[in-house]
């Protein structure tokens, strides 16, 4: 269907593998998946079709046959052979065109959503990429691809934050309590930064805390889940984390503050509303 | 037993004592339940959906734990594990944080019976338990980059067995040469939570032999 010249940093999603976490197989899944959904949406795709998500640099792939595509992001110079694109919006692109998918926005996801059908294997419930479990080729796959485009017309972009602080609304977590009073104050209190360390495994903030938490017995985690590492640096685990780690659990985000948070970008400004 | 709310749709049971023999009393929470996370003293549940009425399903999480359950059969397990020089990274760190030698470790290893406690870090990677405080061996200050598959590993006094060539900061005493996860298979893992689990020693030969055997857990029940 194509081949891929370039690949970035580029996995094939779903929603993600559910019912497997006491195997130690994590969720995985589309890390933004507002975006993912309104992908498959504009398509006419039905919900939780695959698709490719990318970061920083983006793919640069050849049609090996016509198809209809959708790409959703912060994404800038999206081109067809030359020819710059929009993001959230329905294209054709015909056999031999090159597609450049663009550049992303550091710190954030976007989608190449194809309009069709999968017809691939499922691994245990999901087509998610997942280190140890899965690696889709994308040079193989198989949509059985729909020419009739019943698409929507519309242009159509989730909302995406820029230089505002994002709220990220949470719970607080398991050792939460354990926690000086201090750092309690500074993370209510602070505005925090997002670092360069944004992985699907999980995104390092750029300040630390006052920690004295020594390391707990493994124990069980979440996306969403903010470790506090014995330095005091704060990781919020995402779609591909291991099922239990051995870090202080201070918080654990909402899914809509997981979700604000895959947009927020490198640099980004954060503020914790911990429901109390 | 304290239940912490995780989220909007998970319920975090803490301070229980060996949660791997409480997993299945909660299989009448399904299908609303999707995950059944244990580990060493707590339990996870994560629910299909948003929990709107909360006092509700504490109470039934509660209720699951009251309500009697057939005496659920252990699964017993004989994993081969060599000791080859060539697969034991970290004799000097096992002898020099323990006192003993290492054959005295991989004697009370072969004799003794474990259980795994839960598995993570990896898929199938199980986190076993039975070894006495005196082999209490820290964690590599600094992982290594790449520890070989099938490594049998100590870390604190846990026993852990890696499916796959990954990152990993625990002390390597040995290798097995089964596959311990595949997701093609019914079972997925070699291991599963509540198994106990005989060691026994063999030689760099049967080793060899034992790499091509193909997925099986049936195999190696007792």
């Amino acid at each position: 269907m194509m081949r891929v010249l370039s690949s970035g940093f580029a996995s094939f999603q779903d929603e993600g593998r559910f019912g497997f976490r006491q195997k130690g197989i994590p969720y995985a899944g589309a890390m933004d998946k507002d975006a993912f959904r309104l992908c498959n949406v504009l398509l006419g795709n039905a919900e939780n079709t695959p698709m490719i998500e990318y970061s920083k640099t983006g793919l640069i792939i050849q049609a090996l046959q016509p198809f209809w595509f959708c790409v959703i992001g912060q994404v800038e110079g999206i081109k067809r052979n030359e020819v710059i694109l929009s993001t959230g919006k329905v294209y054709y692109v015909g056999e031999g065109d090159v597609l450049d998918t663009g550049k992303v926005r550091g710190g954030t996801f976007a989608y190449l959503g194809i309009a069709g059908v999968y017809k691939g294997t499922k691994i245990l419930g999901s087509y998610s990429d997942m280190e140890h479990v899965h690696k889709q080729d994308l040079n193989a796959l198989n949509f059985q691809l729909r020419q009739d485009a019943f698409y929507n017309q519309s242009r159509l972009s989730p909302i995406f934050t820029s230089g505002k602080t994002v709220h990220l609304d949470c719970f607080p977590g398991p050792e939460w309590p354990l926690l000086l009073a201090e750092a309690k104050e500074k993370i209510k209190a602070s505005t925090f930064h997002l670092s360069r360390e944004t992985w699907r495994m999980g995104f390092t903030l750029l300040e630390r805390i006052e920690n004295e938490l020594p390391a707990i017995a493994s124990a069980p985690v979440l996306p969403g889940t903010v470790q506090c590492t014995p330095s005091g640096k704060m990781i919020v685990l995402m779609k591909d984390a291991q099922t239990t780690g051995g870090y202080p659990r201070i918080l654990q985000l909402t899914k809509d503050a997981i979700h604000n948070l895959v947009r927020v970008g490198w640099g980004g400004k954060i503020k914790f509303d911990v429901y109390l | 037993m304290d239940l912490h709310i995780f989220n909007a749709h998970s319920l975090l049971l803490k301070g229980i004592t060996s949660p791997y023999k409480w997993i299945d009393y909660f299989d009448k929470l399904r299908p609303d339940l999707i995950d059944v996370v244990p580990s060493y003293y707590e339990i996870l549940l994560v629910f299909r959906k948003e929990l709107s009425d909360m006092e509700n399903i504490k109470e039934r999480v509660v209720d699951c734990l009251k309500s009697e359950i057939h005496n659920k059969k252990t699964t017993h397990l004989r994993i081969p594990i060599c000791f080859d020089s060539e697969f034991v990274l970290d004799e000097e760190r096992v002898e020099r944080y323990s006192g003993k030698k290492l054959k005295d470790l991989k004697k009370y290893i072969c004799s003794e019976h474990f259980e795994v406690a839960f598995l993570g870090f990896l898929p199938g990677f199980p986190y076993v338990q039975g070894l006495p405080d005196l082999y209490k061996i820290p964690r590599l200050d600094s992982p290594r980059p790449s520890v070989p598959k099938g490594s049998f590993a100590l870390a604190e006094n846990q026993l852990g067995l890696y499916p796959s060539t990954s990152p990993g900061g625990w002390n390597i005493i040995g290798n097995c040469p089964l596959p311990l996860c595949n997701v093609h298979s019914d079972e997925i893992t070699l291991f599963l939570t509540g198994d106990n689990i005989q060691f026994y020693e063999i030689t760099k030969k049967e080793h060899e032999v034992m790499q091509h055997y193909p997925f099986s857990r049936k195999r190696y029940v007792v």
